[in-house]
This record gives structure tokens, C-alpha cells and sequence, in this order.
């Protein structure tokens, strides 16, 4: 009997040990495969001239990749300037509108469930289905727009076609997708505050303004920086809603770094030199990361 | 002014005309894309714009779904989708499980890995990616874009699970596995009958985010007929002529799924996804 049950206590202490790691192996494999050996490669190919239609020059090149960038590449140049702008103005929108549509459905009111759904639905949608929504808007001859403007006697333009307009039309659509995950993540945290507060605030008598600047909006700080910042990757890396609607034109004007990327790796399979361009943007945006996390000292209670 | 007055004009200008310009931002491209889809082309094109379908006509659906090929880029959007999360759900029940109720070495380094990759931008990786599907033989194979969409979904759904398996109490393991259930059996058996609500989340999720997946398939495959509803639509606009109610009618189609799930997982949006994303 004692011997019996110390067989299963010592079975059970085997199982404590080793069932973690059996349960987690699936997925670490997973992981490594599919997301970190990719990485290593990227960083690999990148000392390489690789090249899908020059398979014969096919060899290690050190930092060529690299040196060409810097030196003889205006196109990244352009295209990264054409990012940051893209960044900053999208993820700047996003945050004043996502903040003050959070700040709209945080009270309550009638219809306030309605409102949310509507608000957060695009939340949903992919970037191709946002850009062919605003394709449908924005065409020259039948889009809703045009149409409408010209039955108001303002001339019709083309929304996506001419360069100076092309670029604020693309941030207009990928703000409708963006609002959601900024509101979202802004109402979850306005819930977090406690009423207590509000009332003890009220009590001192403090206005509206008083109350949002020096209560509400310092207690969110921390949820909203950290939105913002996955908002800034994602903008960044995102090219399936610029490929639909203009697939980087008129003239480059909406060739982002990441479209960049994509059309020399995988359109001309320049797969060395692509790769040189990703692992530089990977660390633009590590560097970004941690100086960004610095400044608002994100994360030091948990470190 | 009297303080009504004033308080009347307050609710107006701080909240139901903002709240109102934002509704039709958010509605207006939703309506005007089922507007389309109920006219007939040769409404759409016509030199008198009218916003309502008018002759109504179900005929792009009919059309789009039988004669185009829309009915076959939604299933293959199924098949990929429905594979994919058939296996995330289970890793992330295991991972979950794993990282709420064990403690053991590497833990912490496991997060770490996950919360890397999950703020790894896809762009970067794709070309390689793209060179081990081709050497892994994959390249134009449904199997290519399922197993980067299941790499893709671990790292979040598992901090979603993480929160769900973290809130039942441990008292429910404990007093199962003194009745005799081995580990396995007290995850089974115990846990996860309790957080039925929260698997659906996590399902609901992972298939909107992989029904949504787009740079996936345009790169990995290559044969019309396997797209996806993502990338067959984005080939329907770079055709030199555009039926735009039929485009319309299969954009409808493609939003639906993600819209019903959406309605489901609504209410875990607020409290959930914040709790799982933020907090980890």
C-alpha cells in the first residue's frame, strides 16, 4: 500500500516537472519556425547578394546591401520619409479621436451600446475590405463623393490619383480602421477609475476641464502610451489597405518603407537587398521602442 | 444665459454632435458599400447618381456567388481559417494552462519570446518566409498560410487564455486532483467546461484575424482558385473594368463573418482584450 502510493506521489512529482514544458512545446516550436528563425534569416540574407533573377551572383557581399542604402538609394530616403510622416499623422489621429470617442461612450446614455458596436465594428474589418469601402468612396466617376459634391456644385476630384490629395485620402480610410483599438483600450482604462474619485474631485469643485486634464487623462497616461506605441508598429508595417487603394502611387507618393520593403524582396525578389532594408526598419523601430518607453518610464513597477 | 439653457447647449456641442459626426464617419462607408451592392451595375454607372438603390435588385449576390468566383475564395477563407484555429485553440488551452498554474524555469523567458514576437512586424519576416515555403515545397498550398497564421495567433490568444484559466480559482484543481484526475484530466474535465465563454473569445478572435489575413496569401499563393476572399477581391479591383455593384455584393459577403463574430466577442472587447493585451 505505502509503496503503491509513493510510486504515484513520485509519478506526480515527474508530472509537475516535466508537464509545463510538454504543454508549452507545441507553440515554442511554432514560434521558433514560423517568427524567430525567420528573423535570423532576414539578418542572414542581408550580407548577401541574393537575387531570384541573378541566381549565378549569388554570394556573401558583407554590408554591401547596407552601404548601397545609405549611399546610392534615394527611393528609401523618400519612402522612409514617406513612414514617418504616415506614422506620426495616422497614429496622432487615431489617439485625439480614439480618446474623444472613448471619452463620448464612457458615459451613459441612451443608445450608449448602440454607439459602441457602431464605433468599434471596423475594429473587424481588414485592411483590404477598409480599402475597397473607401475605394467605393472615393473613385473618380462613381464614387459617393464626387457625386456628391458635384451635386452640389463643387468640382470633382481625384481623391486618389492626384498627389497632392492621395496621401491624406489613404490616412483618412486607415483612421476609420484605427479608431476601434484606441477607443477600446482608452474606455477600459477610463472604466478602471473609480467614481470615488470623480465625486471627490466634484466636491472640491473642480470644472469639467480641471477634472479631465488633471484626473481622468493622467490616470489613462500609461494605457494610452502603450496603445499608441503597438499603433505605431502596426502603422508602420501595414501595407494591405495602400496596396488596395493605390498600391504606393500617384509617383510614390504613398510608397511607404514597408511597401518598399515588400516591392523589392518579394515583387523583384531582391531577397539580400530587401532583406537589409527590414533588418534597418527593425532597428529604427527598436531604437523607437526603447527610447519611447524610456520617456515615459512604462513598465517600472514590473521590471 | 440661464444654467438650463447653458446645460442644454453643453449636451449638444460636448457630446451629441461629436458623438454624431463619428457615427456617420464610422457608417457612411457600411452603407454606401450595401447600397451599391443592391443596384444594378447599370445604375452604378449611369449619369444620374442617385445614394439609394433604386430599382432594388438581389442579382449581385446571386451573381457574385455563382457566376464569379466568390463562392470559392469564401470557402477556401473558411478551410484556412477554420484549420487554423482549430489548432490555436488547443496550443493556447495548453500554453495557458502551462503559464497560470505551473511554476517552473524558462517561464518568464517564454513570455518574453512571446510578447517579441507578438510586436515583431510581419513585414520584416516575409521574405524569408516566403524562401522557407518554397523550400519546405508549400509555396501555393493552403497548409503555407495556416501554419504562419497559427505561428502568428499564439502569442496574443495565449495571454487572452492566460486571464480566462487565471480566474478560476485553484481550489477547483486542487480539490480535483485529491479525487484522483491526473493534470490533463483536471484541465479536461475541470477547467474548461468553467471557461466556455472564454475559448469562444479566443476562437472568435483568432478566425477574424485570420479570415482578415491578406500579405499571407498574396505572397504564399499563387493559383486563382486557391485565394482567399481577401486577396480575390483585391484582384477583382486591379481589373481593367470594375463591376462595382458586384464588387460591392462580394465586399458584403467577405464582411459578414468577421462582423457576426464581432458582435459575439463585443462585450469581452472592453474588459477582456485590454486585461489580456495589456497586462499579460
Amino acid at each position: 500500500m505505502a509503496s503503491k502510493a509513493r510510486v504515484f506521489h513520485t509519478h506526480r512529482i515527474k508530472e509537475e516537472r516535466v508537464l509545463p514544458y510538454a504543454l508549452l512545446l507545441p507553440s515554442f516550436l511554432f514560434l521558433a519556425v514560423f517568427l524567430l528563425y525567420p528573423m535570423g534569416r532576414a539578418l542572414f540574407n542581408s550580407f548577401l547578394n541574393y537575387q531570384r533573377t541573378k541566381p549565378k551572383q549569388y554570394g556573401w557581399i558583407g554590408l554591401e546591401n547596407y552601404v548601397r542604402i545609405f549611399t546610392g538609394d534615394s527611393k528609401f530616403v523618400t519612402a522612409l520619409g514617406i513612414s514617418l510622416k504616415w506614422v506620426v499623422i495616422e497614429v496622432g489621429l487615431q489617439v485625439v479621436i480614439g480618446l474623444t470617442a472613448a471619452l463620448l461612450l464612457n458615459r451613459k446614455f441612451r443608445g450608449q451600446g448602440f454607439s459602441r458596436t457602431i464605433c468599434f465594428a471596423p475594429w473587424a474589418i481588414s485592411g483590404v475590405l477598409t480599402g475597397i469601402l473607401w475605394l467605393l468612396i472615393y473613385d473618380d466617376n462613381f464614387g459617393l463623393l464626387n457625386n456628391l459634391l458635384s451635386s452640389w456644385g463643387v468640382a470633382p476630384r481625384s481623391w486618389l490619383g492626384d498627389r497632392n490629395l492621395a496621401f491624406g485620402s489613404v490616412v483618412i480610410a486607415e483612421l476609420w480602421r484605427g479608431i476601434p483599438f484606441l477607443a477600446i483600450t482608452c474606455l477600459a482604462a477610463l472604466q478602471s477609475i473609480s467614481e470615488d474619485i470623480y465625486e471627490a474631485a466634484k466636491v472640491d469643485g473642480a470644472g469639467r476641464f480641471v477634472t479631465l486634464f488633471r484626473i481622468t487623462l493622467p490616470f489613462i497616461r500609461e494605457s494610452v502610451v502603450y496603445a499608441a506605441l503597438m499603433r505605431c508598429i502596426w502603422a508602420f508595417q501595414s501595407v494591405d489597405l495602400i496596396m488596395t487603394m493605390t498600391n504606393g502611387g500617384p509617383l510614390g507618393r504613398t510608397t511607404t518603407l514597408a511597401l518598399y520593403i515588400y516591392n523589392k524582396s518579394i515583387v523583384e525578389g531582391n531577397y539580400g537587398y530587401g532583406s537589409a532594408l527590414a533588418i534597418l526598419s527593425f532597428l529604427m523601430l527598436s531604437v523607437f521602442t526603447i527610447i519611447y518607453l524610456r520617456a515615459n518610464a512604462f513598465g517600472k513597477e514590473d521590471a | 444665459m440661464s444654467s438650463k439653457a447653458k446645460r442644454i447647449a453643453e449636451r449638444i456641442f460636448l457630446r451629441w454632435l461629436p458623438l454624431g459626426v463619428l457615427l456617420a464617419f464610422v457608417m457612411i462607408p457600411l452603407l454606401w458599400v450595401l447600397s451599391l451592392s443592391f443596384k444594378y451595375s447599370s445604375d452604378v454607372v449611369s449619369e444620374t447618381f442617385s445614394i439609394l438603390p433604386n430599382p432594388f435588385t438581389l442579382s449581385n449576390y446571386s451573381g457574385a456567388w455563382s457566376s464569379g468566383r466568390i463562392s470559392q475564395y469564401f470557402c477556401n477563407s473558411l478551410v484556412m481559417s477554420l484549420c487554423a484555429v482549430a489548432v490555436v485553440s488547443v496550443l493556447v488551452l495548453f500554453n495557458g494552462y502551462a503559464l497560470s498554474r505551473f511554476k517552473f524555469r524558462g517561464k518568464q523567458a517564454f513570455m518574453v519570446i512571446m510578447l517579441m514576437t507578438q510586436m515583431l512586424p510581419r513585414i520584416i519576416i516575409i521574405s524569408p518566409l516566403y524562401l522557407l515555403m518554397r523550400d519546405l515545397g508549400l509555396v501555393d498550398r493552403f497548409l503555407s498560410v495556416i501554419l504562419v497564421e497559427i505561428a502568428s495567433a499564439i502569442p496574443f490568444q495565449t495571454l487572452l487564455m492566460k486571464g480566462f484559466i487565471g480566474g478560476v480559482p485553484k481550489e477547483i484543481d486542487e480539490a480535483a486532483m485529491i479525487d484522483g484526475c491526473t493534470r490533463m484530466q483536471t484541465l479536461f474535465h475541470v477547467i474548461m467546461p468553467v471557461i466556455i465563454p472564454g475559448i469562444v473569445t479566443v476562437i472568435s478572435f483568432a478566425f477574424i484575424n485570420c479570415w482578415n489575413e491578406y500579405l499571407l496569401p498574396y505572397t504564399f499563393l499563387s493559383t486563382g482558385h486557391k485565394f482567399p476572399i481577401s486577396v480575390g477581391l483585391r484582384y477583382m479591383i486591379t481589373q481593367t473594368t470594375i463591376n462595382y455593384s458586384g464588387l460591392a455584393a462580394g465586399a458584403v459577403i467577405a464582411l459578414l463573418p468577421p462582423l457576426c463574430l464581432f458582435g459575439y466577442v463585443q462585450r469581452y472587447l472592453v474588459s477582456g482584450m485590454s486585461a489580456g493585451a495589456l497586462k499579460g
